[in-house]
């Protein structure tokens, strides 16, 4: 997936391409590419043909994960109004969920490096989901176990409340 | 139509055919129904819950079901959601409103009524419940009535957070025991996960991430911090290192989570008012950590020891029935949560702050009138009570939450007969709603808040729509997202309106996924800063 997508074929939808900091091309179908709030808004600036954006802090690794996650949200979200839509019942937003919870269980510097590539193009999602992992990973932890975890160093803090 | 005598049939003339199909189609056994003592066995009740509109229907004798309409206003998009086991909720025939009580919790459980006096955290999907018991000893020392303590029990007042600087190193202290045990629990789990090799060896990663997460920027780690609970942000977060322990201390930093937990309806904190004056803290992220039979004072931080000490024995020796008027709400210029009570035959009344240790006098009274709604209503850091008595024009009194000060604001042009209003807060903005007789409803929204203020009439009820609705002093009116209101008038009525299309959808509409009619108490959830 590290090279172009369907280079060969004349993809049937518009595409775009994004291009990771190292130097990786990704074409990508538009829809996909606009669940960046980012993205979308530089879209609507920039002239019709120029399709092409560099990411310059998104690692490769880190935009093929992202790119699935905005492909998984567009797919199942056309699947859940269609299903809304022939008013057959579905569960296909329980199905996401399951889906993003396996999806962000990463480890620590995958999942620092989602956060930071959501908060730079903007999916506020992924960004959500993201931030609610490292609040749940912290939550019910001891300072020690949170230090560890997200390797923070620890500065000693005289707590004042605790002398009273 | 002779099988329906024994039930409440007020106002359901035209719906008889639909309740007995309905009763057809769903196969009650009416046999059972009529033969119990209790005359108003079929209940059910609306609820705004995750913005859906919700329908509880109390079906059976030993469970109630939750209905909620997934796509609003859309016929056949209502799903019954949730099942409620009677027994595990310690519910019986006589105290059937703890159907009527139930609140979604971000963690999925419901906050819910458990037996006659007491709250729970219901699992909808294991069908448990974890009770939390309140330590009332004597009912009368709180103003609860002896004989019909399920209806007058605590009303939840307050879902949000509690946090403040102020509080913190007390909720800290209060927790240090249970916490260090937790510890040593977690270490524990902590291994076994590592040799089931579910999470990834700590110390591997510490050396792989290098110093990554110090360096997220400011706005995630506090939107991070803000979906902690109190307790562990407290304990815990706070000692992680020095940034987070300045930002966990900073002012804004409660407002922010105060903020997080209303807008997401998230609750880390229960507040509890039995609708006199007396007040109960429950961290809902406390009691995931305790025991499910955990004993009472095993929970005793949780009022706020100092604070129910003072509740108790109040300076000047004061029995607590003697405080009139009390309320609840959160001082959004200094992010600290207060206290107010006031006594009517003084001049002066009482400010508590959270995590201070007594009260503070002030001298600011409130008039000698009837105060409508009993908690005040919070809009632009003010509470606000409506006051009016026989011979006396209405007003409208605030209280303003950072100076302590009492005001009163001119109510909209007065009506002789004004004597059915009351206040409420629609998108944040206060609002009046006035009632005159059995036709004729309005609401009057307060525009610019402050000096330029001047009131508008927003919305206006159909006549025709509301003769549905009866008379009755208490009512409550809630926005949905939608547009349309979620309206509960008075002891038997409730419907929703769309005020727009002026449409009413009121009781045993086949809209409805039920045609039951219901009494409704007058008696629901008050939510703040909504």
């Amino acid at each position: 997936m590290k090279d172009s997508f369907n280079p060969s074929i004349e993809p049937p939808k518009k595409t775009v391409t994004l291009v990771s900091s190292d130097g990786y091309d990704f074409e990508v179908e538009e829809e996909v590419a606009l669940e960046s709030q980012v993205i979308k808004d530089g879209f609507e600036d920039k002239a019709v043909d120029d399709r092409e954006y560099l990411l310059f802090n998104v690692h490769s690794d880190t935009l093929e994960l992202i790119i699935k996650y905005c492909e998984k949200h567009v797919s199942s979200r056309k699947s859940i109004s269609a299903a809304a839509a022939s008013s057959s019942s579905s569960n296909g937003e329980e199905a996401l969920k399951e889906w993003d919870e396996h999806f962000i269980s990463v480890d620590t510097n995958t999942l620092y490096d989602i956060l930071m590539a959501a908060d730079y193009l903007n999916i506020k999602s992924l960004l959500d989901l993201a931030i609610q992992k490292v609040a749940d990973t912290i939550h019910g932890r001891s300072p020690e176990q949170i230090r560890k975890k997200f390797n923070i160093e620890n500065d000693s803090i005289i707590d004042p409340w605790a002398s009273e | 139509m002779e099988i329906f005598t024994g039930f409440r049939l007020n106002s359901m003339g035209p719906y008889l055919s639909l309740l007995s199909m309905w009763l057809r189609r769903n196969s009650v056994n009416l046999n059972l129904l009529l033969s119990s003592k209790n005359k108003a066995a079929l209940k059910a009740f609306m609820k705004v819950i995750e913005e859906l509109l919700c329908f509880i229907d109390m079906k059976e004798f030993d469970e109630f079901e939750m209905w909620v309409m997934k796509d609003y206003g859309v016929q056949g998009s209502w799903a019954k959601e949730y099942k409620f086991n009677a027994q595990v909720l310690n519910c019986t025939l006589h105290n059937y409103m703890c159907a009527q009580n139930v609140f979604k919790l971000k963690n999925g459980e419901f906050l819910v009524k458990y037996g006659p006096k007491d709250f729970g955290y219901y699992d909808a999907k294991q069908q448990t419940c974890q009770p939390v018991l309140l330590p009332i000893t004597d009912d009368c020392k709180y103003g609860l009535p002896h004989d019909d303590c399920e209806y007058d029990l605590p009303h939840v007042l307050l879902l949000g957070s509690l946090f403040s600087p102020k509080n913190i190193g007390r909720l800290a202290s209060s927790t240090q025991t249970q916490i260090s045990d937790q510890e040593e629990e977690e270490e524990e789990k902590e291994s076994l996960k590592d040799e089931e090799g579910e999470e990834i060896d700590l110390w591997v990663l510490q050396e792989m991430s290098g110093e990554l997460f110090s360096k997220l920027p400011g706005d995630i780690i506090v939107n991070i911090l803000c979906r902690i609970p109190v307790k562990s942000l407290s304990s815990q977060c706070r000692m992680v290192c020095k940034t987070w322990y300045d930002l966990i201390g900073h002012p804004h930093f409660a407002e922010f989570h105060y903020r997080w937990a209303i807008q997401n309806c998230c609750s880390p904190c229960v507040v509890l008012c039995d609708g006199m004056s007396g007040f109960w803290f429950i961290d809902h992220q406390v009691f995931d950590n305790l025991e499910t039979s955990a004993p009472v004072h095993s929970l005793e931080f949780l009022k706020e020891p100092e604070f129910e000490k003072t509740l108790q024995a109040p300076r000047g020796a004061r029995e607590l029935f003697h405080v009139e008027v009390s309320a609840f709400g959160f001082d959004s210029t200094t992010n600290e949560y207060k206290v107010i009570r006031f006594h009517y035959d003084q001049d002066q009344g009482e400010v508590y702050t959270l995590g201070s240790s007594r009260w503070r006098r002030i001298n600011y009274g409130v008039p000698y009138e009837t105060f409508r709604h009993p908690f005040g209503m919070l809009v632009s850091n003010h509470l606000h009570w409506i006051s009016s008595g026989d011979g006396v024009p209405l007003t409208i009194v605030a209280f303003d939450m950072a100076a302590e000060e009492v005001h009163q604001i001119e109510p909209p042009p007065l009506v002789s007969t004004d004597i059915n209003s009351s206040l409420g807060v629609i998108e944040e903005r206060l609002c009046f709603f006035r009632k005159l007789g059995d036709n004729y409803f309005e609401i009057w929204v307060m525009k610019d808040y402050g000096e330029q203020g001047y009131w508008a009439k927003e919305y206006f009820f159909d006549p025709e729509v509301t003769a549905y609705l009866s008379c009755s002093d208490h009512y409550t009116v809630s926005k949905l997202r939608s547009g349309e209101f979620l309206v509960l008038l008075g002891p038997t009525n409730l419907g929703y309106y769309d005020v727009k299309k002026e449409t009413f959808m009121g009781p045993g509409r086949p809209q409805r996924p039920y045609a039951s009619e219901q009494p409704q108490s007058n008696q629901g959830w008050f939510l703040y800063g909504r």
